[in-house]
């Protein structure tokens, strides 16, 4: 019992640490519908991502036993406290109003929504029971690191880069394996039930960014509908107990989504948004490699979507969404150069690896296997219910956000075009490396993929004064 | 037509996700292979973990040991092998932070340690290991794992 107080007490601080954080930054002019679910979604995410950040200077200064972590955590939550604090007390800092109540249809739809995850959380609990360890790369990649942080964290922690078990990924991002050491330190025991919680909480983090989202741009009965998509996504749900990187990178791509679009329908405090938008994709990177290729993606997109005229507002953005990619990617390749070890991967390939675009087998079995996959992912009957949503509802006309929209949609793309040439170009069998990869790739780019369809959609119901 | 001021539309697209979102972890549950006590099978890979991190004997044994061996019958390709090489990760997970490193293929041992975790299918390939290689067990975790010592010439 103490370690599940222990545990709920250890998100909680990262949810404050990471909500006193946005609390900085959001805009006060005014709130939307959804605006509290990203909040909250958006907190937990970069309060995480803080947690990781606190454990690791913990483990460098050889400090990362229980009562220093907890210490320090608080420390600096009180600290971020004061400051938002005093910077409420200046005038005319905060302008916001209250929340939309909810509307019938919104209880209804909410209760339909809280049903789904009450079953599909009682299905986590008997995935968890039949499979504690979770899915293969949990224990021979993630949480192998995080043992060697919780059992060793004194003195050998470096052990968990060592080239003896370059099998396990030495070069891989740490958030993951951070924060699960990290709950391990404070609940005093390596219990694998924490790891899986933790795999859940980013789960539930994405289908609250997704809400989040569309609830701003359409109206909470869109949204509830979004989060009912992510819920019958056969394949996410699985996966929600396999304590892998995969969703949790899904959810920080959603969320830099989420974060762009507040930041577009915000024209007076567009910048502090798309700065927290680059710590989200920073926090990508810090989670999977895969995270690094979207730190390069969502740059190009925005830059390269719009009118020439516009270019010069663009860069402009573009400058701010880097100011918060910056320092997470500068400690990624701090950490990649002087403390994790080689990847692998990457070791592999040549300049000959090049050939193999020319090769025409190898473009039809990846083509084969992203279609077969995503089928699989969400499921026909899903697939085509979205599809008679889009048709139903059509895209909506060009507004101010759709330039934004577009460059997401871009971004989604080039995502999944590098992954498209990864395959193409690997030395390993490419089969298998489909097989192993694949699905867990396409999970990373679902949440967003819904996120950015239920915005384009048209909403059902005419817009309120409050959703303008 | 609308129903609570929404197009009709919405509470039907609403009720189908509905349907599908809880229908599939149903039919998981539905589903699941129980044995006729209603219980699951006990996950072995988990078993296998918590007797090798819950072994006071072994937990002493390593004490102070950064890199110990690990033997086993046959040669794993430690990427994609799907045979011994879950065996050989979980020893890993449940053995860190010692480093577990994977030196026998078959029965060339190329580069043996001080302690080697000889993980074998049966009791009689242990036992030949031993004999071949000179070692003697150290502690013994079951009839076919134990963790082996270079005996003394």
């Amino acid at each position: 019992m103490g370690q599940i107080i222990s545990t709920f007490f250890a998100l909680a601080i990262s949810c404050a640490t990471g909500w006193f954080t946005l609390e900085l930054a959001w805009p006060r002019v005014r709130r939307a519908p959804g605006d509290l679910a990203l909040r909250l979604a958006a907190s937990a995410g970069l309060g995480l991502f803080a947690s990781s950040m606190v454990y690791l200077l913990c483990l460098a200064l050889g400090v990362a036993s229980r009562p220093w972590v907890i210490g320090i955590d608080i420390a600096l939550l009180a600290g971020l406290a004061a400051w938002v604090y005093r910077a409420r007390r200046e005038p005319g800092q905060d302008q916001s109003h209250g929340y939309e109540p909810f509307a019938v249809i919104d209880w209804i739809l909410g209760g339909a929504v809280s049903l789904a995850l009450a079953i599909n959380a009682s299905a986590w609990l008997q995935r968890f029971r039949d499979e504690p360890l979770g899915f293969w790369d949990a224990f021979a990649i993630w949480n192998v690191k995080a043992r060697f942080f919780f059992f060793d964290a004194g003195e050998h922690w470096q052990r968990a880069f060592s080239n003896t078990i370059a099998w396990s990924h030495t070069d891989y991002p740490l958030l993951l394996p951070l924060n699960v050491a990290r709950l391990w330190t404070y609940g005093g025991t390596a219990d694998q039930g924490i790891s899986a919680l933790l795999s859940v909480v980013f789960s539930m983090l994405a289908i609250g960014l997704v809400f989040g989202a569309v609830a701003q741009a359409k109206g909470r009965p869109m949204a509830f509908l979004a989060s009912l998509a992510l819920l019958a996504s056969p394949q996410f749900m699985a996966q929600s107990t396999w304590q892998v990187s995969d969703i949790p990178t899904g959810a920080f791509l959603a969320g830099s989504f989420a974060l762009i679009l507040a930041a577009a329908r915000n024209t007076g405090d567009r910048n502090a948004l798309l700065v927290l938008a680059g710590v989200a994709a920073g926090a990508a990177a810090w989670t999977k490699n895969e995270g690094v290729l979207f730190a390069v993606a969502m740059p190009v997109a925005l830059a390269v979507v719009g009118p020439v005229a516009s270019l010069r507002e663009r860069l402009t953005e573009v400058f701010e969404f880097a100011k918060g990619l910056a320092p997470p990617l500068a400690l990624l390749l701090v950490i990649k150069l002087f403390v994790t070890g080689e990847s692998d991967l990457a070791a592999d390939l040549g300049f000959s690896s090049l050939s193999r675009v020319f090769e025409w087998s190898r473009h039809q079995m990846i083509i084969a296997s992203f279609f077969k996959l995503t089928v699989m992912l969400a499921g026909l009957p899903l697939l085509g219910l979205l599809l008679g949503l889009s048709v139903y509802s059509r895209f909506a006309s060009a507004t101010a956000e759709s330039r934004w929209q577009a460059a997401l949609a871009l971004a989604l793309t080039l995502q999944l075009a590098g992954y498209y040439f990864i395959y193409v170009i690997t030395e390993r069998d490419l089969a298998w490396h489909l097989g192993t990869s694949n699905l867990r790739l396409l999970i990373q780019l679902w949440p967003s993929t819904l996120l950015l369809l239920f915005t384009a959609l048209n909403r059902f119901d005419p817009a309120t004064p409050a959703d303008r | 037509m609308k129903i609570l001021g929404q197009p009709v539309v919405l509470s039907i697209a609403a009720a189908l996700l509905l349907l599908l979102a809880i229908s599939h972890p149903l039919a998981w549950l539905q589903a699941r292979d129980v044995n006729p006590r209603g219980q699951r099978q006990p996950d072995p890979s988990s078993r296998y973990v918590a007797m090798l991190s819950g072994s006071e004997p072994l937990r002493k044994a390593l004490a102070g040991h950064e890199v110990i061996g690990y033997a086993t019958q046959s040669e794993i390709d430690v990427r994609t092998d799907g045979g011994g090489q879950v065996f050989y990760y979980l020893a890993q997970y449940a053995l860190a932070p010692v480093l577990v490193e994977l030196e026998s293929s078959g029965e060339a041992v190329t580069q043996e340690r001080d302690l080697v975790l000889a993980v074998f299918p049966q009791a009689e390939q242990l036992r030949e290991y031993l004999a071949q290689n000179t070692r003697s067990v150290v502690v013994s975790l079951n009839a076919n794992i134990a963790l082996t010592r270079a005996r003394e010439p």
